[in-house]
């Protein structure tokens, strides 16, 4: 999301995240690392479900037993581009964890385009509460997904029954994801963005 | 119209450095019984590459220098 500050790039990229976080979680609190708002091309942590020592930094959903620990990585760049600067964020990264109330992992959503691991596309983890002993998958498995929307994570996490605070919480959704569909530089392969990769409609 | 949604305030906090590092160790403490420093110590050095456990990614991801 462009903006004319590194603050109004910082702030158009949180702002229909949290408007989403909202409808399942009433006064969210999100916590940034130390210089995210302001400092240009360095990665920053952002803590969508805030710091919970006692449950893991994960959050209780309504009266659910499903719990969330959402956390994305983004760097503030300048962008020449028209429509895309002169600051925008990138997001590099994103770590979205849905598990019960006794601990037991039911999703991750995973994408890490750099460290070690050999997956660096978007994709999901099924966790131990989804899977039998014998099953076909694992939890190491990557099923990949394609770049997921974290106002996708909170549409599936209303279907698996977490309450919406809001009747129209829906068109919410698609309000706050229209913006990143707009702007967002790729959907499947992140090297795109760096020109490394062939575009999709290329 | 002016909805209730609209009235909720967003907390908006920026951590600071120490409180983004405890982050990092008490997870590497709950999850594989090591400091942030070792464990960083660790990913930096390899000992993690190729890994599929989402445990591995999910910290290094909070790595400051993970980008």
């Amino acid at each position: 999301m462009p903006g004319k500050t590194p603050y109004e790039a910082f702030s158009a990229f949180v702002t229909p995240l949290a408007d989403a976080l909202k409808c399942v979680v009433g006064h969210p609190r999100i916590e940034f690392s130390s210089g995210g708002s302001a400092v240009l091309d360095t990665k920053h942590n952002l803590y969508l479900t805030g710091r919970h020592p006692d449950t893991d930094d994960y959050l209780r959903l309504g009266n659910t037993e499903l719990e969330l620990r959402a956390r994305m990585f983004y760097l503030i760049i300048t962008d020449d581009r028209k429509d895309y600067g002169p600051y925008r964020v990138t997001t590099r990264g994103y770590d979205y964890s849905v598990r019960k109330t006794d601990g037991t992992k039911v999703l991750d959503y995973h994408w890490h385009p750099t460290g070690l691991s050999d997956e660096t596309r978007p994709h999901i983890h099924l966790g131990s509460a989804q899977l039998a002993p014998d099953a076909v998958l694992s939890n190491k498995q990557h099923l990949l997904t394609g770049r997921v929307t974290f106002e996708a994570v909170i549409r599936n996490l209303i279907s698996m029954g977490v309450p919406a605070r809001f009747p129209d919480w829906s068109d919410v959704l698609d309000l706050c994801e229209t913006p990143h569909l707009l702007h967002r530089t790729w959907t499947t392969d992140y090297k795109q963005e760096v020109g490394a990769s062939v575009p999709e409609d290329g | 119209m002016f909805t209730e949604r609209d009235s909720e305030q967003i907390e908006l906090v920026e951590l600071s450095p120490e409180e983004d590092r405890q982050i990092v160790e008490r997870e590497a403490r709950r999850q594989f019984n090591m400091g942030a420093d070792e464990f960083a110590q660790r990913w930096h050095a390899g000992e993690y590459r190729s890994c599929d456990d989402p445990k591995v990614t999910s910290l290094g991801m909070l790595l400051p220098d993970a980008r």
